[in-house]
């Protein structure tokens, strides 16, 4: 085979993967339209109400200073369960900025969404009594080594966790403030 | 269990990862022939092989690289989510989890049907083929025995005593090559010589490791259609494989076409005409497809296309990365 049909050849398979791989993400982008309640962005609670008719999240009064409202990102779903994710940048300039916290509520206990933040190691695991509620507290390290916590605990029919790159002291504040 | 617990545990995500990743790696093999106007039948083969082999292992593989694909996250950055459209309710049902559940059925039974059972009659007959044939010993017959003095392998050859025109081969323990007696009074010298190499090429080649692991492998994704299809495409090829390993026994592609020409091309009847036609059966139809398929391997032989070294590995490896890369990203 000479260095050009070679050559032509691999042009052609690399323009055939692409339209396959556009080709794909139309079909992953279609079942969005059919069904409204499939995990998706939201812009604002407001919208994510109205789509999924979640009425009760429960969001944060006290935020460390590192931390504002509203969340950078809102991610939620209806289907196969109810489950909402809170997504918050670090207001700080610099190397700080990216998502900082992340709270995330599901009927489901096993709910894990992975993704930005994630306890990769747990160096100590208690449980600690949260406003009448037994939460469990894990302290750790997320994945990129920098120290992280992580509390959850049952809220009648749905689980919160609360994983934050806050001290166990911080996020525990954080937790309470959910909760009248 | 219910239809979307089935598909929530191991082997329902197993069978639905396996058959997407299949789908996939078929696009991306007839992508690569088409980009590469591949027509060595080897190398073609080893394509279609691809989608056979690839999603028997992609699944395990990728959720032991990164557990954390079932993640929200990863789910929602990929390519493709398998779990959109079977999560797709209409009147409390999901249509699509239904539909997979018989596509995996009907593809079982055709597996169970057409290729296992006959696979495991032929294995219990071959041993004994006295049972099934009246067979005259090969070296009883002289013209049978000229063609194939020249040929550097030889497995037991008999000869049956039959009206129709008949060559085939056994595997396994007693391996060895059927012709009528018919074929044997019809076909010259040297026609019956390529006729026996192509037979005998079948013999030695169903010894390979590679036609035997990727059948081992076909086997275990018998509900998958994506993989009966392509895997009846390569055995498609293994013919033309067989016709190329005998012009080489033999040095003579004119023998062969001949053979094929008189076993399996005899002219066709004319149409029937208009308004008494009947609507075409399923054996017509299939008889038609192997008389293109038959024409292609003569077309192939007359033109003595020549194996292309350049798209030996080539090919069938671009098609292995970016069918693994893709589909590492379709959950």
């Amino acid at each position: 085979m000479s260095v050009k049909r070679t050559a032509f050849g691999f042009l052609a398979f690399a323009a055939g993967l692409a339209i396959l791989v556009i080709a794909l993400k139309t079909l992953n982008w279609l079942p969005l339209i059919a069904q409204k309640d499939l995990m998706r962005r939201y812009p604002d609670f407001e919208e994510m109400r109205t789509s999924l008719g979640i009425r009760e999240v429960l969001v944060p009064s006290y935020f460390p200073e590192e931390f504002r409202w509203p969340p950078t990102g809102i991610l939620a779903q209806g289907k196969p369960y109810p489950a909402v994710i809170m997504e918050f940048e670090g207001s700080k300039a610099g190397k700080d900025r990216g998502i900082g916290m992340m709270i995330y509520q599901s009927v489901e206990d096993n709910f894990t969404p992975g993704g930005p933040m994630e306890l990769s190691r747990v160096r100590e695991r208690a449980t600690y009594p949260l406003k009448g509620r037994s939460a469990i507290l894990d302290v750790g390290f997320c994945g990129n080594g920098e120290p992280c916590s992580r509390i959850s605990w049952r809220e009648k029919s749905v689980r919160i966790t609360v994983l934050a790159r806050l001290t166990p002291f911080e996020l525990m504040k954080v937790a309470e403030s959910m909760l009248r | 269990m219910s239809l979307s617990g089935f598909f929530q545990s191991y082997p329902g995500l197993y069978m639905t990862q396996a058959f997407i990743h299949s789908l996939v790696a078929s696009i991306v093999a007839e992508i690569a022939i088409k980009a590469w106007n591949v027509r060595d039948p080897a190398v073609r083969q080893k394509v279609f092989l691809i989608p056979v082999v690839v999603p028997v292992f992609l699944f395990p593989l990728f959720l032991l690289l990164g557990p954390e694909r079932g993640s929200t996250y990863f789910r929602l950055g990929t390519i493709f989510e398998s779990g959109r459209w079977l999560g797709l309710e209409t009147l409390g049902t999901h249509p699509v989890m239904g539909i997979l559940v018989v596509i995996f059925t009907i593809t079982s039974l055709v597996f169970l049907f057409q290729e296992l059972i006959p696979i495991l009659r032929h294995s219990s007959e071959s041993g004994n083929p006295e049972n099934t044939v009246r067979k005259v010993d090969f070296p009883g017959n002289p013209a049978a025995g000229a063609a194939m003095e020249t040929l550097p392998v030889l497995p037991a050859v008999f000869v049956v005593e039959d009206d129709d025109f008949l060559i085939y081969s056994t595997t396994g323990k007693n391996a060895a090559v059927y012709v009528s007696s018919s074929l044997v009074s019809t076909l010259t010298e040297e026609e019956l010589r390529s006729a026996v190499a192509h037979e005998i090429s079948h013999v030695v080649r169903n010894r390979h490791p590679m036609l035997v692991g990727a059948y081992l492998l076909r086997a275990l994704m018998f509900f998958n259609p994506i993989v009966l299809m392509e895997f009846r495409r390569a055995a498609q090829e293994e013919e033309k494989v067989c016709d190329e390993f005998a012009v080489s026994f033999t040095r003579n592609r004119r023998g062969l076409v001949q053979a094929l020409r008189k076993l399996y091309l005899p002219p066709e009847e004319p149409p029937q005409p208009r308004g008494r036609r009947t609507r075409k059966t399923a054996s017509e139809i299939e008889e038609r497809s192997h008389r293109l398929n038959i024409e292609s391997r003569i077309s192939r032989l007359e033109s003595g296309e020549d194996h292309d070294s350049g798209t030996r590995w080539l090919v069938p490896a671009a098609v292995t990365v970016a069918a693994v890369l893709i589909n590492y990203y379709i959950v």
